[in-house]
């Protein structure tokens, strides 16, 4: 064949080609037209044996022609083939899809119970204001739940607490308020001292609504050099502010408290209704939320700690109490009955 | 406790200040107004006294009557028609006028009165009942009939102080017994608002000298520092006046008769309880304040005979108790209606005296309520002189001289106060004039002895409460107002010490598990499932000597016993998975107890109770393998996930059959788990499905497992975790299958596969466990070598495992098919 004739034929295969890869509908026929064409026995391949025959300088120019159609057939072969595939993939895809409203399945985590929650919650923040976790046994002997905490025996402050007995001893008791552990760690531990004690206390109270036998507080004490009420006041708004993630008016009332002196009552502006009264805060606008004074000189001389040295403020509030206000929990006994449809809430 | 508003009036000039402004100051000055309530309403006059001088019966009507009534002595009578039966001539009685408001009997809503026709005759105005004039203490439909020395035509509103009032619900503390009454509070309210007392005078009528008087004997000054007694002679004793009546009832105490009365209002505005004693049953004319004697008795005024001992102190006549001193008089001498002659009985208790009797009997009065948190000494005669004047006035007794046993003078009590040790405390930076002149409003002497001191003098009815520097500071602090304290934050001085977090993981893990949290009561019953329980448990139960019920009268000793109860709860009302942990402690007597040790042990634990797969979708439940896993291996998986989490090393820890499984565990289906740390071997707690016995009694529909752990035991066991070099030689896996007598178990092979693979073994898994028809089962193995140098090769691979297959074909009687 003359170089004419060459040219002609390798225009016609590569137009040939190019619509038969174009009517291509799957890999399988793409496959068959690949070795149709590029194949050993292949219609390109056989156009190009002819080249051999050529002479020395006519073979050049067939070549060059000849490289650019196989160039253009293997380009539009993986142009379909990429076509089809994503044909395929389209038919695929829609053919998998799913009901994605369907819930979903497996295992699921357990839920944590609200106190241990707020309780966290609590710790944290005080985390944050370089406190440290200190713990006490929840049976006490009447020493530490009430004499070293400033409350001798006959003293009125004792009926406000109605405390339970064991028999474990004429004087071992089930605590009645966490502050017991303010002087276990003030006779272990010299001053500064900056604890505080989450747990369970005991009243022996009739159940109703708002008071179960038994109820978590939280209790904190800082004792350390040149400590003021107002540092109290500072570090008790700042307690409230992060509880509740916003800022709040607090007040401090005058109170007693046996071991505290002096003795405050902290109430907030409830964080409902921003003051103006709601049902939560009884329309009265603020909510009473903890106890908390300067630590008493004679607890200090009790635990052998100067109180002309140092001096110290301590606190405590109610966790349940706390946790009924976070989540709107309207009965106490909720938080001790097990029952999963309360704890599956949280 | 209850103050009235119109009541404090009589003591402090509160001036323009409403009741509300009064109850706020009250509140930010340590004395809580838990509530302010309105009680009476607002009459308009003309309500006047008028005297009833001709009764004729109505013309038309049969149940009604026209009277004429006079208000003005030279003046013509009103005529009035009234339905009322109890009217009759010469009666003094109250008479609205036209253009009055006064009070729907009915529904107590304003009548307006204005002249009307009532059966064709006119009516003039309106006898008045009591409810018409917001009387509530007098129970009576008929006409309210006044005192026969009513003057006629004065106001009847002004006579009989018919104002509404407010009664302030005022929280009492138990520091300030000086603060319980009217005149406690007009102190701290003449403080905080800072407006004046009023001097209160009253003048002691002419002392009836040839009165009788008391001999007194006080045993002892401590019990009882101050004893006083006065006859009061010719009383009539009766209803007490309106006014009286009505002041009681608004602070909810009920009117007994004039003479008791008297005593309960002196208390309540004074704070100094008393007690009246007929004369005439008093078997001799001496009294004794001393100890009972064991085994006597006294009939109390509420009825009841109580028995006295050494620790009561009584008063007593020559022959028997007369009363509980401050608690409670006796029933034989008490007041009637045929007494004449009064003792009259003011005196000082030593307040823990009088509250260890109270407690004794189990009996509180107001009177006690009031010693145990001390009464003023000083202000004991002025109470018996109050008392007598109204007694005076209003039964006519004459009163004799006071006689009295110790002494009512105080020592004075003199307080120092550094103006730096209020600065430290509080910052607050205060010259010595404004700190006497802020303490002075609460009737506190200062005297600035040097720069930085003030001398301050107590009043004598604070002496109990203020008694140390500290004290004066909070007094400052409080007439300052807290909330003009600066504020500012507590200085940084050292990091916090890291608390431990295994508490914390064990609930991480536990949540991660699917289990979800639960608290549980720590007070149980002694038996809470109620299985009959076996004595040796018990010797270390701790019992709450107290209890609220039968419920409570324990400290539990396992946290199981509660989470089986959860689940039986759960399951009937309805769930279908019930997996629950709870995180708590558990208290065993383990000494004996002394004034600073409780000699229990407290110990953290975790338990869980599984019942029913984990909850999945609902729609997803049919996809699950109908073969139900057994709940036992479950629970272990729950309890290898938190060794894990813990970093405790699982091949220290083991699981074997206990001699002695706890009563609510399947004894073929618990293991106890223990951990070895090489010195000792540290018990962690045990874990097994439910017994069938108890799962029956408590109607349980699946199957349940139980864990229970000492997080304290799982703390000890911990480790830091380290890290080990990746080892990149290939590895060879194998499957090694076996036939087993069914008493071997996993655990023992897995142990002798472990010694006999020395150290190239990485890895060993059980793949499967099939029980075959000769009774024996079939265990499969798959075991994954690796040296850490050389790639092994197949030879050496095979050389491992027979010598595996030997040993477990001589120790174990192993079979295996080709
Ligand atoms: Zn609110």
């Amino acid at each position: 064949m003359s170089v004419a004739e060459l040219k002609t034929k390798l225009k016609q295969v590569e137009s040939e080609a190019v619509a038969a890869l174009a009517r291509a509908q799957s890999s399988q026929q793409l496959e068959e037209l690949r070795l149709e064409f590029l194949g050993q026995k292949g219609t390109l391949t056989t156009v190009l044996r002819g080249l051999g025959l050529l002479s020395k300088e006519e073979r050049p120019q067939v070549g060059e022609l000849a490289n650019l159609v196989k160039e253009r057939i293997v380009n539009a072969l993986s142009a379909r083939l990429n076509e089809l595939y994503q044909i395929e993939l389209n038919q695929r895809l829609a053919a998998e899809a799913i009901d994605i409203t369907l819930p979903g399945s497996g295992h699921s985590l357990g839920h944590v119970h609200p106190l241990t929650a707020v309780t966290t919650e609590i710790t944290n923040i005080f985390y944050g204001m370089g406190f440290t976790l200190a713990e006490g046994p929840e049976l006490e002997t009447e020493y530490y739940n009430f004499d070293a905490l400033n409350t001798p025996p006959d003293h009125p402050a004792r009926d406000e607490q109605d405390t339970f007995y064991t028999s474990a001893g004429p004087q071992v008791v089930l605590r009645s308020q966490t502050s017991t552990v303010q002087i276990r760690v003030m006779e272990k531990q010299k001053p500064p001292v900056r604890i505080i004690s989450p747990g369970r206390v005991y009243r022996n109270e009739e159940v109703n609504a708002r008071k179960y036998p038994l109820f978590h507080q939280f209790e904190g004490l800082l004792i350390d050099r040149n400590v003021t009420f107002g540092q109290l006041k500072g570090c008790l708004n700042e307690f409230i502010r992060l509880f509740f993630g916003k800022q709040l008016k607090t007040r401090f009332r005058p109170d007693f408290f046996p071991f505290t002196e002096p003795s405050a009552e902290l109430d907030s502006q409830c964080p409902f209704c921003l003051g103006s009264g709601c049902k939560t805060c009884g329309h009265r606008g603020w909510l009473e939320l903890l106890g908390c004074g300067m630590v008493d000189p004679n607890v200090l001389n009790g635990v052998g700690i100067d109180p002309e040295e140092w001096s110290g403020f301590a606190f405590g509030m109610g966790i349940d109490r706390l946790t009924m206000l976070k989540y709107g929990v309207n009965d106490i006994r909720h938080f001790f009955s097990s029952d999963l449809r309360f704890l599956q809430q949280f | 406790m209850k103050l009235s508003f119109d009541w404090l009036q009589d003591y402090v000039d509160t001036g323009s200040l409403t009741p509300y402004e009064v109850a706020d100051k009250l509140t930010a000055g340590a004395f809580e107004v838990e509530e302010v309530l309105k009680v009476g309403s607002q009459l308009t006059g003309p309500v006047k006294v008028g005297e009833i001088v001709e009764i004729n019966p109505h013309p038309n009507a049969n149940k009604i009557r026209l009277a004429k009534v006079k208000i003005e002595t030279n003046s013509d009578p009103l005529e009035i028609v009234c339905g009322a039966g109890n009217i009759a001539v010469g009666q003094r009685v109250p008479i609205a006028l036209a253009g009055a408001v006064v009070l729907n009997r009915h529904d107590g809503s304003e009548l307006v009165i204005k002249p009307t026709k009532i059966r064709g005759v006119e009516s003039n105005g309106m006898l008045c009942s009591p409810g018409e004039l917001g009387i509530t203490c007098i129970d009576s439909e008929g006409i309210l009939i006044l005192e026969p020395g009513a003057i006629l035509g004065s106001d009847v509103i002004e006579l009989l102080h018919l104002y509404p009032d407010h009664i302030l619900h005022v929280g009492s503390r138990s520091n300030r017994g000086d603060a319980l009454s009217v005149l406690g509070l007009a102190r701290e309210v003449a403080a905080l608002c800072n407006c004046p007392l009023k001097k209160t005078l009253w003048q002691l009528p002419e002392i009836d000298e040839s009165a009788e008087s008391i001999e007194i004997e006080v045993e002892n000054n401590i019990d009882c520092p101050f004893f006083s007694l006065r006859v009061l002679t010719g009383a009539k004793v009766g209803p007490s006046p309106l006014r009286l009546t009505r002041r009681l009832e608004a602070i909810g105490v009920r009117s007994v008769n004039n003479i008791v009365d008297i005593t309960n209002y002196v208390l309540h505005e004074l704070g100094q309880p008393l007690h009246a004693y007929d004369l005439a049953k008093l078997s001799c004319r001496q009294m004794v304040v001393r100890r009972a004697r064991s085994g006597e008795c006294v009939d109390t005024i509420d009825g009841r005979e109580r028995e006295l001992n050494e620790e009561t102190l009584i008063i007593a006549d020559t022959q028997r108790p007369l009363g509980v001193a401050g608690v409670m008089g006796g029933k034989d001498s008490e007041i009637s209606d045929e007494t004449v002659n009064i003792v009259l009985e003011a005196a000082a208790f030593q307040p823990s005296r009088v509250r260890r009797a109270s407690r004794l009997l189990g009996l509180s009065s107001e009177s006690s309520l009031q010693f145990e948190r001390g009464v003023d000494v000083c202000g004991v005669r002025r109470a018996s002189d109050r008392a007598a004047v109204l007694m005076f006035e209003i039964c006519g007794a004459r009163p004799g001289r006071l006689t009295y046993g110790g002494s009512d003078e105080v020592r004075p009590l003199q307080v120092a106060l550094r103006l730096s040790q209020l600065k430290r405390l509080t910052e607050i930076d205060m010259s010595g004039d404004e700190v006497s002149h802020l303490l002075g409003r609460l009737e506190f002497n200062c005297k600035q002895t040097g720069d930085d001191l003030l001398a301050v003098q107590v009043p004598s009815f604070r002496q109990r409460d203020v008694t140390r520097e500290i004290d004066l500071i909070e007094e400052v602090c409080r007439l300052w107002g807290y909330d003009r304290l600066p504020i500012s934050m507590p200085a940084y001085t050292a990091a916090p010490d890291r608390p431990d977090d295994t508490e914390i993981l064990t609930r991480e893990a536990m949540s991660a598990c699917g289990l979800n949290e639960t608290y549980i009561s720590s007070l149980t019953g002694v038996d809470p499932l109620g299985l009959g329980s076996p004595a040796d448990d018990n010797v270390s139960l701790v019992h709450v000597l107290n209890p609220l019920s039968a419920d409570h009268q324990a400290l539990r000793s396992s946290l199981l016993p509660g989470l089986i109860k959860a689940v039986a709860y759960n399951q009937d009302r309805g769930a279908k998975s019930i997996w629950l942990y709870e995180v708590g402690r558990i208290y065993q007597l383990h000494g004996q107890s002394s004034a600073r040790d409780t000699g229990v042990a407290e110990e953290l634990h975790v338990a869980t109770a599984i019942y029913g797969a984990q909850s999945l979708s609902t729609w997803q439940e049919q996809n699950r393998s109908a073969e139900s896993t057994a709940q036992f291996y479950i629970a272990k998986g729950i309890v290898e996930n938190l060794l894990t989490r813990l970093g405790i090393e699982a091949n220290l820890v083991r699981f074997d059959s206990p001699d002695n499984s706890p009563a609510y565990l399947h004894p073929g289906r618990c293991a106890n788990i223990t951990y070895d740390r090489g010195d000792c071997t540290v018990r962690l707690g045990h874990l097994g499905e439910i017994h069938p016995a108890v799962s029956d009694k408590l109607n349980l529909r699946c199957q349940t497992a139980l864990v229970e752990l000492s997080v304290d035991a799982l703390r000890t066991a911990r480790k830091e975790l380290s890290f080990a070099e990746i080892i990149s030689t290939p590895s060879v896996v194998r499957d090694l299958t076996a036939d087993f007598q069914q008493s071997i178990e996993h655990q023992t092979v897995n142990d002798l596969i472990k010694t006999a693979a020395g150290a190239n073994l990485r890895q060993l898994d059980l793949v499967s466990v099939f029980q075959l028809p000769n009774g024996q089962k079939s265990l499969s193995y798959r075991l994954t070598f690796q040296d850490r140098e050389h790639t092994l090769t197949a030879e050496a691979v095979e050389q491992h495992l027979s010598i595996i297959r030997s040993k477990l074909k001589d120790e174990l009687s192993a079979a295996f098919r080709a």
